[in-house]
């Protein structure tokens, strides 16, 4: 996965020569990216898995040209910032071609988006991707008559499966511009045409940029300025002004509304839906998972076999054999044998082998705790992601997020925070408000553990018991209600709309599931086990210098008094600060050595659970937000995570 | 209300409690001012108000078909108060904000377009030809609907889950 992709900028290509997918969210731009470029990127069944732009090369006609992966949009008039971008690259550069990548049973919703690419006079074929599910309910598209109306080629395609794609590189050779227009009202036709004469020259249909400008679209206002004059944009305003006096709704309403009756007369004219076809069964249980009754069994049992997999299979099964008997009976002692045999240095041994050393610590932790952990924990994650359920979840869920001001559409980069946290800040870029994205970001930074921490975390729980699970959660639910919802009276602003797509329940592909999990996995090696590394060096080196043991000494009132820890806890904090999971880590092996009562591993948890997740999580906020948010944030979090975990311990004491 | 031992109805205006009865102001009971006879009144309980308004709620979700004879024209309803499980035909949307207006319209949401409620709760789920878009009851008020004559598209399952909600 892609945690930390730069910024891309699409001034740094050649011009003309560019392909550029373009699409809904959720239609498989990026499966089509992968066939046209033999490379793998994320692809997801929920809608924004693309928040940055993927580039690629593709071969056409005998050359390679640059190939673009753009976020999904509903519109070219954009309204959210992913929407914006994509509107950037196409008016950045003329494109060679466009590929606009459409959802063959949405017809009319793709051919929306279709108008307007004909509008902007770019060349483009259109291909109607997921072709199969379309069939399964009874839809037929006549590609030739729509094709011919269209006046550019219109294919089929089922991209998992590789179906028709082979058409589709063959037709990138030959780009053509679509001839067709949208019919509005005469008098926004009239206005359309006042306003032709006062805009630039440019590679980018008039139509296209004389309605965006009637939309009110600021982008494309500056853009006009700086081409031509205040002068032009004045007039430009006035013409709108005027027309915009002949509706009671705001302009951008009217045509995009004229606009979709356009689409759906066309869509009746080339397309057919059978409406005996029956409802499929992902369809049924689709359904189900967001019934206001069947669905919170259903979200149960999802959480169930989760548990199961990762809590006992991953990690008390495959640690057991990883750690006990590879690491613990084989590895380490052969490794320190061979340390102590070759190398009489004492403190190049102790690096290597001593109780701070890179072996028995950051090896055996990265590769014989986490890893197999994390990886149970990637394979379901990663059938979740595919299968559609998420933002199902994200249904089920609403109800809880709106008592803290969240609506259901935060709740989407919590749930991917469950994948990775810095993904998931990147990915609050979806919400609409920045009082929103500021509120989920906090909330994924205090309690919501990314997939290898949750996995470290399910497996210490699994030595606890149900009882400790509903604790656990109990105390972190309440705290990010509690923190959500005084957050949403602390940042200013309002929230925005609920409007969420929810994809169909579809049946992963095995393949698609393997590939995420090791690309995850490739991930976790790659950031993760440096980090760890460098935990251990830190370590090794304060307790050599003896101010490891002050460091305990001076926690010792907070670890041992109020959090009624061992003193030893204390490093896996000290840890923890870099990753929540080594942290946790670091616990979970007091915890197997049998350091630690039941309870005292209970606080220990909660504390670490609301660490802020790791040090990449802390530096996005600091790209996204600005360095003094990202230190507000990391000043609030840790004191109040041991304040939750001391309040615990005590409440502990109590009942006990 | 009506005295449930004599039949006699009256309005609270004429309750026949006593002045003195410690209990006459903020009670439950009602006494039939003809015969005299104390009871409860069921509407003034919180729980039966609670129960009621679910009951109501469930049997409009569940509703078979209020549709109108065929030919008359009916006035629109907000789709949140459209029975479930029925395609429905948008007359107009009634938000005036400007970005919610854009985004229900390029999700395919405007005048003439066809759309069926599942399901009010945990949140508004609305079909829209193949695409399922989740909403706020707020969002889901503002979309106004009549019925569609006709039934096409709705097979006898989807109205088993309807009435189970």
């Amino acid at each position: 996965m892609n945690c930390h992709g730069e910024n891309n900028t699409p001034d740094d290509w050649p011009a003309g020569e560019s392909v550029i997918l373009v699409g809904h969210p959720n239609v498989g731009k990026s499966v089509i990216f992968g066939v046209l470029t033999g490379h793998y990127v994320t692809v997801s069944n929920y809608p924004g898995t693309t928040i940055e732009v993927i580039r690629g090369r593709v071969s056409v006609d005998g050359r390679t040209d640059p190939i673009i992966d753009t976020p999904g949009v509903n519109s070219l008039f954009p309204i959210s910032e992913d929407e914006r971008v994509t509107q950037r690259i196409l008016l950045a550069e003329p494109p060679h071609i466009v590929v606009q990548v459409g959802d063959a049973k949405n017809l009319p919703r793709t051919l929306m988006l279709t108008l307007q690419l004909a509008e902007m006079e770019v060349p483009f074929i259109l291909d109607l991707n997921m072709a199969d599910e379309a069939q399964q309910r009874g839809i037929s598209i006549d590609t030739t008559q729509l094709g011919q109306t269209l006046g550019t080629p219109v294919f089929c395609t089922n991209a998992v499966k590789g179906e028709g794609t082979a058409q589709l590189v063959t037709a990138l050779e030959t780009p053509r511009r679509s001839t067709l227009r949208v019919s509005y009202d005469p008098e926004i036709e009239e206005s359309l045409l006042a306003i032709a004469p006062w805009l630039p020259a440019t590679h980018i249909g008039a139509r296209y940029v004389g309605s965006a400008l009637l939309a009110g679209d600021d982008e494309i206002a500056t853009w006009v300025t700086a081409a031509r004059d205040e002068e032009a944009l004045a007039q430009i305003w006035q013409i709108r002004d005027s027309l915009q006096a002949h509706y009671n709704r705001p302009l951008s309403y009217v045509l995009n509304e004229q606009r979709l009756q356009f689409a759906y007369r066309l869509a009746d004219q080339v397309s057919r839906q059978d409406s005996s076809a029956g409802s499929s069964w992902g369809e049924t249980l689709g359904r189900w998972t967001v019934h206001p009754i069947g669905g919170i069994p259903f979200m149960l049992l999802v959480l169930y076999i989760t548990y199961k997999f990762v809590g006992e299979l991953g990690a008390q099964t495959m640690v057991d054999l990883l750690e006990t008997r590879l690491f613990g009976g084989l590895i380490n002692p052969w490794i320190a044998g061979w340390v102590h045999a070759w190398i009489p240095i004492p403190i190049v041994q102790d690096f290597l082998v001593g109780p701070y050393g890179l072996v028995p610590m950051a090896l055996t932790y990265s590769f014989a705790i986490v890893l197999p952990i994390v990886s149970t924990f990637f394979l379901v994650f990663s059938f979740l992601e595919d299968s559609g359920y998420l933002p199902r979840l994200a249904v089920m869920v609403n109800r809880l997020f709106k008592t803290m001001g969240l609506n259901g559409k935060a709740v989407l980069p919590m749930i991917l925070g469950l994948g990775c946290d810095t993904m998931a800040t990147m990915t609050t870029r979806i919400l609409d408000s920045r009082k929103e994205r500021l509120q989920v970001t906090l909330l994924l930074a205090l309690g919501v553990p990314c997939s290898a921490q949750l996995g470290v975390i399910l497996g210490m729980i699994a030595f606890l018991g149900p009882r400790a699970a509903l604790i656990w959660g109990g105390v972190i639910i309440a705290t990010m209600l509690g923190v959500g919802y005084l957050s949403a009276r602390v940042i200013p602003g309002r929230g925005s709309d609920f409007i969420l797509e929810l994809p169909p329940i579809r049946w992963p592909q095995l393949s698609n599931i393997l590939v995420k999990t090791l690309a995850r996995l490739e991930w976790y090696l790659r950031e993760v086990v440096p980090l760890f590394i460098l935990g251990t060096v830190i370590l090794f080196v304060l307790d050599k210098l003896t101010i490891l043991q002050l460091i305990q000494r001076l926690a010792s009132p907070l670890v041992v008094g109020f959090l009624g820890l061992p003193a030893a806890a204390t490093d896996a904090f000290l840890i923890g600060f870099l990753r929540r999971d080594y942290g946790a880590a670091g616990l979970f092996a007091l915890a197997r050595a049998g350091a630690m009562t039941p309870d005292q591993i209970l606080v220990s948890l909660v504390t670490i659970t609301l660490f802020v997740p790791c040090i990449a999580n802390v530096l996005i906020i600091a790209k996204e937000y600005g360095r003094r948010t990202a230190l507000a944030m990391s000043a609030f979090i840790f004191p109040f995570a041991f304040l939750v975990g001391g309040i615990l311990h005590f409440a502990l004491r109590m009942f006990a | 209300m009506k005295c449930p031992l004599c039949g006699y109805e009256f309005d609270e205006s004429e309750l026949g409690c006593e002045a003195e009865c410690p209990l006459s102001t903020d009670c439950q009971m009602v006494c039939c001012p003809h015969c005299g006879f104390q009871g409860i009144d069921p509407n003034s309980s919180a729980v039966v108000g609670w129960f009621q308004r679910i009951r109501k709620r469930l049997r409009r979700e569940g509703s078979p078909e209020v549709q109108n004879p065929p030919g008359e024209k009916h006035a629109a309803v907000p789709l949140s108060q459209f029975p479930t499980g029925h395609w429905a035909r948008v007359t107009h949307l009634a938000s005036t904000r400007g970005s919610r207006l854009q985004r229900l319209s390029a999700l395919g949401i405007a005048p003439g377009s066809r759309v069926r409620l599942q399901q009010h709760h945990p949140a508004y789920v609305v079909q829209v030809g193949n695409l399922e878009l989740a909403l706020d009851a707020e969002i889901a008020g503002e979309i106004f609907v009549t019925a569609e004559g006709g039934n096409e598209g709705v097979g006898s399952r989807e109205s088993e889950v309807g009435s189970r909600e």
